[in-house]
């Protein structure tokens, strides 16, 4: 059995080595592809942090009447905090308010005028795993509803158009990686269709002799799957470099660093490896039914 | 053994073969003879099932047409050695790597190979040519590694169509001599010919066809 496979193994590599021109063909599509799969996998696992960064630091920023009694504030920020999707509620009393606002500024706020006009506020903090898109605007809503309520800030708007721009993005990686990898799959069937043609004889002599059909099949098989595997490898090694010397010319500019995902890189080998397999699976069916 | 009864198969265009009956016992050497086009290929293929029979039923050792199911049509095959007349050997791969191929296909240990490979190539007077391809090699020094590669597999039958077809007489003689010792050794031989000069006065069964009916068996 063992010797069987070993010998099944040795016809794939020799299908490999015999028809170079088809096997450059079809390395380089499934090289090509997974470079461009590869990179879109990258922005988009690297854009998926900055997303996560900015629906972490989600907050929304409530300012209560300037006459309104702490008490009642007090009770607002409790009628917030039982709003639906609102993880917890920090109180912000006037003389916090001068605190932060000195922080922020470096001067005192009652250096120049007498009395205290920074309102009242409270911190929103929401519930948020990072992983969905966020909705604050039903939250917002409700909370400008409420007596009491002077204004509600919040970076609601860019976020929302953030947020749409890595979905379109999403959707777009993912048609347009459905198109490449249909195309890829097309390529590897005509390569191992045209080694199938080839190999007529073999074929036909194999099944005289006593071949079954998975025996006559597997090394087409192999064949494929090598195609892709070397494929996807080089398109590892060609993006590993490009990012190496992509993120040394970025540090000269900014401290941003773009990072090859290790899982990434496992998708890349494994989507190459079965783009091939099922390009050639498909031809194989068709051609040696 | 190898047994037609009432076979009749026909091609699209009309040819083949009509109501066959025969019986090739164990060990027999048999001629098959017939002008070109008489239908003895189509009983080759029926034999090894590369073609059914319409009607009839084909038995060839434990596997009957009728019964045989399309995945052990291989198992079949291993039993029996091909042999061409245009030869079939891989035209990429050396003498050795061509005979080789057909113990890779039934399973052999990769190191009982060399030995059995040596053996035959041996056994046909090739040896020495190991490494050469096809090409190579005379037409019936092809011909001899075609007997090897059909012999390689230890067959219970061997099916030789037209072997001499491209062969001068010497050749041609030689080549019979060698498929009746492998017969001596106790395989079954269907040679198909039609080269009565070549055949005549060996001693063996002849069976006749003409425009696929069996006229004398």
């Amino acid at each position: 059995m063992l010797d069987r496979l070993l010998f099944l193994f040795a016809e794939g590599f020799r299908n490999l080595l015999r028809h170079k021109l088809t096997v450059f063909a079809a390395v380089f599509s499934v090289f090509m592809t997974m470079i461009i799969i590869g990179s879109l996998l990258i922005i988009g696992k690297n854009t998926n942090k900055l997303i996560f960064y900015l629906r972490s630091k989600y907050k929304i920023e409530v300012f209560f009447d300037n006459d309104l009694p702490k008490r009642d504030a007090l009770n607002l920020v409790e009628d917030i905090g039982s709003i639906e999707g609102v993880r917890n509620t920090t109180f912000i009393n006037k003389e916090n308010a001068t605190r932060i606002f000195e922080k922020q500024f470096g001067e005192s706020i009652l250096d120049y005028i007498n009395s205290n006009p920074l309102p009242m506020s409270c911190v929103v903090n929401v519930n948020r795993t990072g992983d969905f898109e966020l909705d604050i605007f039903p939250i917002v809503k409700e909370i400008n509803l409420l007596q009491g309520v002077n204004n509600v800030e919040h970076q609601g708007k860019l976020i929302q158009r953030i947020e749409s721009y890595h979905n379109r993005f999403t959707k777009l990686f993912f048609i347009s990686s459905i198109i490449i990898i249909a195309i890829t799959i097309g390529i590897i069937y005509n390569t191992i269709k045209l080694t199938i043609y080839a190999k007529k004889d073999l074929i036909q002599d194999l099944h005289i002799i006593g071949a079954t059909n998975t025996f006559v099949k597997v090394p087409f098989l192999i064949e494929g799957v090598l195609q892709g595997l070397i494929g996807s490898s080089i398109a590892f090694v060609a993006l590993s470099i490009a990012l190496k010397i992509g993120n040394s010319l970025i540090s000269q500019f900014a401290s941003i660093t773009i990072r090859m995902d290790p899982a990434a890189a496992s998708v890349m080998l494994v989507i190459g490896v079965l783009i091939s397999f099922i390009g050639s699976f498909l031809s194989v069916s068709r051609f040696l039914p | 053994m190898i047994q037609m009864e009432n076979v009749t198969f026909s091609y699209e265009k009309g040819y083949g073969i009509k109501n066959v009956n025969f019986t090739i016992d164990d060990s027999e050497f048999t001629f098959l003879i017939g002008p070109t086009g008489s239908g003895k290929t189509t009983i080759m293929k029926l034999i090894y099932m590369s073609l059914f029979p319409q009607s009839g039923v084909v038995t060839t050792g434990k596997f009957s047409s009728d019964k045989i199911k399309k995945r052990k049509i291989p198992f079949l095959r291993r039993k029996i050695g091909m042999i061409f007349q245009d030869y079939h050997l891989l035209q990429d791969r050396n003498l050795y790597e061509n005979i080789a191929l057909p113990l890779y296909v039934v399973g052999t240990r990769h190191s009982d190979i060399p030995e059995r490979v040596e053996a035959v190539i041996d056994q046909v007077g090739l040896t020495g040519k190991e490494e050469h391809l096809p090409d190579e090699l005379s037409g019936g020094e092809q011909q001899r590694a075609c007997i090897a590669r059909a012999l390689v597999k230890e067959p219970e039958i061997i099916l030789a169509d037209e072997p001499t077809g491209n062969l001068d007489p010497i050749t041609s003689f030689e080549l019979l001599k060698l498929l009746e010792s492998v017969n001596h050794e106790g395989t079954s031989v269907l040679m198909a010919s039609h080269n009565y000069n070549l055949i005549k006065g060996r001693g063996h069964r002849i069976m006749e066809i003409q425009q696929g009916i069996l006229r004398n068996n």
